[in-house]
């Protein structure tokens, strides 16, 4: 225990002296190994999975969904998403963050991306909040948190994660995020409802649209469910696995963009640079968070944690608690992925054993992944805010994003205490 | 020439991730429409795929090295003075270079070793080490982009890296 | 006292995984407690790493599929091909013996320490839609199959297959983008394949694949005369036998229990349908005879047919 800790340690002094987080992650993870293994393993280990994570079939609906995502934002239907949305609730109090939640539930069902989602809506809803006098803190906040919708509501690059590694079904696990994405939509406008309460001033109320401009604002959203229909519908008919699902989204919205005239040569080129640099962005995190795995491995800490939790298997949802309750820990200085793929091999089977249904943990650990994007210090979705809205301090985003990760617990402990939430849906398939 | 630089990159190894990018995009619509419609899917599609993929993420890395879009912390900026900012900065592109170019040397090592086996793919047999070698070349492109920030005035992606933000 | 660090890349619960467990029980009980295992949480690579992960020390103790990296491995494949034998322990023994014999010498498997080699049970096709009993009724349905073997003879017989990784058979036939899967018995439980409804069986299997069980050869050099010598005892035969016993109950729990609940009918392949088979494996066994003795095996049809009599002697 004390090695992996002294790992984290490590991370974190590097991170915080301004080494990027998968250099920090590398090193520590390398050295750590090496010191435990010896260094030509620790050489070896390393190089191995830098080869694999790159050279991976199934991790290719990484890249293909943020292109999706790309796509479609060049395509405007992120704008559309945000302008109905904003017509039935923008002249709340706290209005434009709840259509921005909302818009980003729809964007999520069309985005399997949460960092995709996060980007898109920044785009599209924070000029519209900064022009209304909205605060940074709830803007941000708002943003950062209906962002983590995209690996909720399906399709969902961490659902499909979680169901190559534990052999779950795919299609059952989409379907089971559904519910508990409308779930979550309402915990957040929740927050903002809070937020705004507290502070009338952090989200003033915008103008009030007529019944006929709302009528015209729903109707420009078609193309989204056409999109999610095409996706959803394919990998449930059987027509595409979720991998080639991702595949196939990408190239449903490329064929919107191009048959809305968004995408010139210079701009596709454009478009596919930036998925790209994303990409190797987020696969830098992945391939370090591996190596810092591989090294965890090596410790006491996964054995450690099972006994731990062991312990309270005289009560089992006791059991998933205290699961929870770690990965809230972890999900704060830790990357998403890396928790996952560490605690997964450990955990899951006592799940099972217990008798707990593998599609509703599933949903758990994506809840849990959601909330550790946004719990500060160490969360993806903050820093991608933090980098495409450089006059905004990262301070204030942390600030902005608390009440959003204490609904998300909220929803956590509904979606423990009921079941059915995730389960209903994937009852009725009947397979 | 920091310009010069920037196009050079995003016209090299950007246009050779973003083309390979585009091409997954196809292979896996043409290869589910063939299994869906004519019962025949593109022979070796996966490999294909997965030769593809290690050209988007290493092809697109030194990029993202270059405009310094790699996640960083920033929470201390505030606390730091302009000066030591700086130095600061130089010293992180080196030891990011260094880090770089060993991951490199690790890939021609691992590229050694496939080699040495013969190892192929398991459909169209096409070998691999080539593929551990282009790695290893792109992360050590990757490292130079780093050692020639750490020298420049002001190196491009000042501060908190953009992720956004087209070209040019 | 000396600890191996062992790696599975299946669930602790697979056939696989119990018998390294087991093996290593019998390990630290031959060694009266000097030497014993301890199993990592986690694999330390995926599958086709593990065999640089053995060598390269990132583990102490695993085992791979030789198919898994393909152009590496020419002799053992041998194991893959179809009618070999019923039960796993029949062809893992007699796989042993042929490899102690001729394989062996000829390193393939260098840079690790082998402690044995395996099969699995019989190579079966399952479908979700209707009974396969001719190479027609094959070539009618899509299938996902492994590399190795199998996959040259499908491409012979003419066969719609895709070649997708093991544990993508379940998202693969439960949304129907695949009506089928090559697999054992056991995979059906193991890989929880609810939806197959159809077995077409071949006698001694149509196809099979090639395991082995090392150890990092750093590791092994390190032991004393006397661990070394333990080591060896329940190397080799010990081994195939371990391996392949278990195998063998896990196919049979695998038929008798699971797949008789979910009603999966079986039946055996017409003669037609196997000589068909027979008559496409023989290029491949040409072919794979003169690879084999490019790489330095000495009359390798006799080997093979020496071990297709060494099966035979077993069962
Ligand atoms: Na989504
Ligand atoms: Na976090």
């Amino acid at each position: 225990m004390i090695e992996a800790f002294l790992g984290f340690l490590a991370v974190f002094t590097m991170a915080f002296m301004r080494i990027p987080l998968a250099v920090a992650m590398t090193i520590s993870g390398f050295v750590g190994m090496g010191l435990m293994r010896g260094w030509s393993p620790a050489m070896a280990s390393t190089s191995q999975v830098i080869f694999e994570t790159g050279f991976h079939y199934v991790l290719s609906v990484i890249p293909l969904f943020v292109l999706m995502g790309n796509f479609v934002a060049k395509a405007g239907l992120a704008r559309e998403l945000f302008t109905a949305a904003n017509a039935f609730v923008g002249h709340r109090r706290g209005g434009l963050a709840m259509a921005s939640i909302i818009a980003s539930g729809g964007f999520g069902s069309i985005c399997g991306s949460s960092i995709a989602t996060a980007a898109t809506m920044s785009r599209v809803a924070y000029p519209q909040m900064r022009a209304h006098g909205y605060k940074d803190t709830l803007a941000t906040g708002s943003i950062a948190s209906g962002g983590t919708l995209g690996i909720l509501i399906p399709p969902s690059t961490i659902l499909v994660v979680y169901g190559i590694i534990t052999e779950t079904d795919i299609g059952k696990l989409f379907i089971a995020g559904i519910l508990p994405g409308v779930v979550a939509i309402v915990c957040l406008c929740m927050a903002v409802v809070f937020v705004t309460w507290r502070d009338p001033l952090a989200g003033p109320p915008a103008e009030r649209f007529n019944w006929t401009q709302r009528l015209k604002a729903i109707r420009g959203i078609w193309g989204v469910a056409v999109l999610f229909a095409l996706v959803i519908g394919g990998i449930y008919g059987g027509v595409f696995t979720a991998t080639e699902g991702a595949g196939v989204g990408a190239a449903g919205a490329f064929f919107f963009a191009l048959f809305r005239g968004a995408l010139t040569p210079r701009v596709l080129m454009d478009v596919l640079v930036e998925s790209t640099r994303t990409t190797a962005m987020l696969f830098a995190i992945l391939i370090a968070a591996m190596v810092f795995t591989n090294f965890v491995n090596f410790t006491t800490m996964p054995g450690d944690l099972r006994d731990f939790v062991l312990q309270f298997s005289p009560h089992p949802i006791m059991v998933v608690v205290v699961m929870m309750g770690i990965y809230l820990a972890l999900g704060m200085v830790m990357e998403e992925l890396a928790i996952v793929l560490l605690t997964i091999p450990v955990f899951f089977p006592i799940i099972t054993g217990l008798g707990f249904d593998p599609v509703w943990f599933g949903i758990l650990i994506v809840t849990i992944v959601e909330i550790g994007m946004i719990s500060p210090p160490v969360g993806l979705n903050l820093f991608v805010l933090n980098s495409l809205l450089p006059d905004v301090k990262l301070s204030a985003i942390y600030k902005g994003v608390i009440p959003f990760v204490m609904a998300d617990i909220v929803r956590l402990g509904i979606l423990i205490a009921v079941p059915s939430i995730a389960l209903w849906l994937p009852s009725l398939m009947g397979r | 020439m920091q310009k010069t630089l920037d196009r050079l990159l995003y016209w090299s190894t950007g246009l050779m991730a973003s083309m390979a990018l585009f091409a997954i995009m196809w292979l896996t619509l043409i290869d589910v429409s063939g299994r869906k419609f004519l019962s025949n899917s593109v022979p070796g599609a996966l490999e294909i795929t997965e030769i593809l993929m290690v050209i988007v993420i290493f092809g697109a890395l030194p990029l993202v090295s270059w405009r310094n879009e790699h996640v960083t912390f920033d929470s201390f900026d505030a606390f730091i003075p302009d000066w030591l900012k700086n130095i600061q900065a130089r010293l992180v592109d080196l030891l990011c270079g260094a880090v770089f170019a060993f991951l490199g040397y690790l890939m021609v090592t691992r590229g050694d070793r496939f080699q040495e086996y013969g190892d192929t793919t398991a459909y169209l047999l096409l070998p691999v080490a080539p593929v551990a070698y282009l790695m290893a070349a792109l992360l050590f492109l990757t490292a130079a982009t780093h050692f020639v920030r750490a020298f420049l005035k002001r190196p491009p992606g000042h501060g908190p890296a953009y992720i956004d933000g087209s070209v040019s | 006292q000396t600890v191996f660090n062992t790696s599975s890349w299946v669930p602790p619960t697979h056939t696989i995984s119990v018998a390294q467990a087991n093996w290593c029980s019998e390990l630290e009980k031959e060694s009266s407690g000097r030497m014993k295992c301890n199993a990592l949480p986690k694999a330390v690579a995926a599958p086709p790493g593990t065999f640089d992960a053995i060598r390269d020390g990132l583990a102490d103790i695993s085992f791979t599929v030789d198919g898994y990296t393909p152009g590496r491995f020419i002799n053992t494949q041998v194991a893959e091909f179809p009618f070999l034998g019923d039960s796993s322990v029949a062809t893992s023994v007699a796989y042993q013996r042929i490899y102690s014999k001729y394989f062996a010498p000829l390193g393939e498997h260098r840079g690790v320490k082998v402690l044995g080699v395996f099969t699995h049970g019989p190579g079966i096709i399952f479908n979700t839609k209707k009974p396969v009993t001719s190479a027609a009724d094959a070539a009618s349905l899509k299938f996902r199959i492994g590399g190795g073997n199998i996959n040259e003879l499908s491409k012979a017989m003419g066969w719609n297959t895709t070649l997708k990784p093991a544990p993508e058979s379940f998202e693969l036939l439960s949304t129907g983008v695949m009506d089928g899967t090559f697999f054992p018995d056991e995979s059906v439980a193991s890989f929880k394949l609810s939806m197959i409804r159809h077995a077409t069986t071949f006698p001694g299997g149509l196809y099979n694949t090639s395991f082995v069980f090392m150890m990092n050869p750093g590791k092994y050099d390190a032991l004393s005369a006397e661990d070394k010598a333990v080591v060896d005892k329940i190397s080799g035969e010990r081994v195939a036998r371990v391996f392949g016993e278990g195998w063998d109950k896990v196919d049979a729990v695998s038929r008798d229990t699971v797949q008789k609940a979910q009603g999966v009918q079986r039946v055996q392949a017409s003669e037609s349908f196997i000589n068909e088979v027979k008559a496409k494996q023989a290029a491949l066994e040409d072919r794979w005879a003169a690879a084999a003795e490019a790489k330095g095996l000495k009359n390798a049809k006799a080997v093979l047919a020496e071990f297709r009599a060494e099966i035979a002697k077993l069962k």
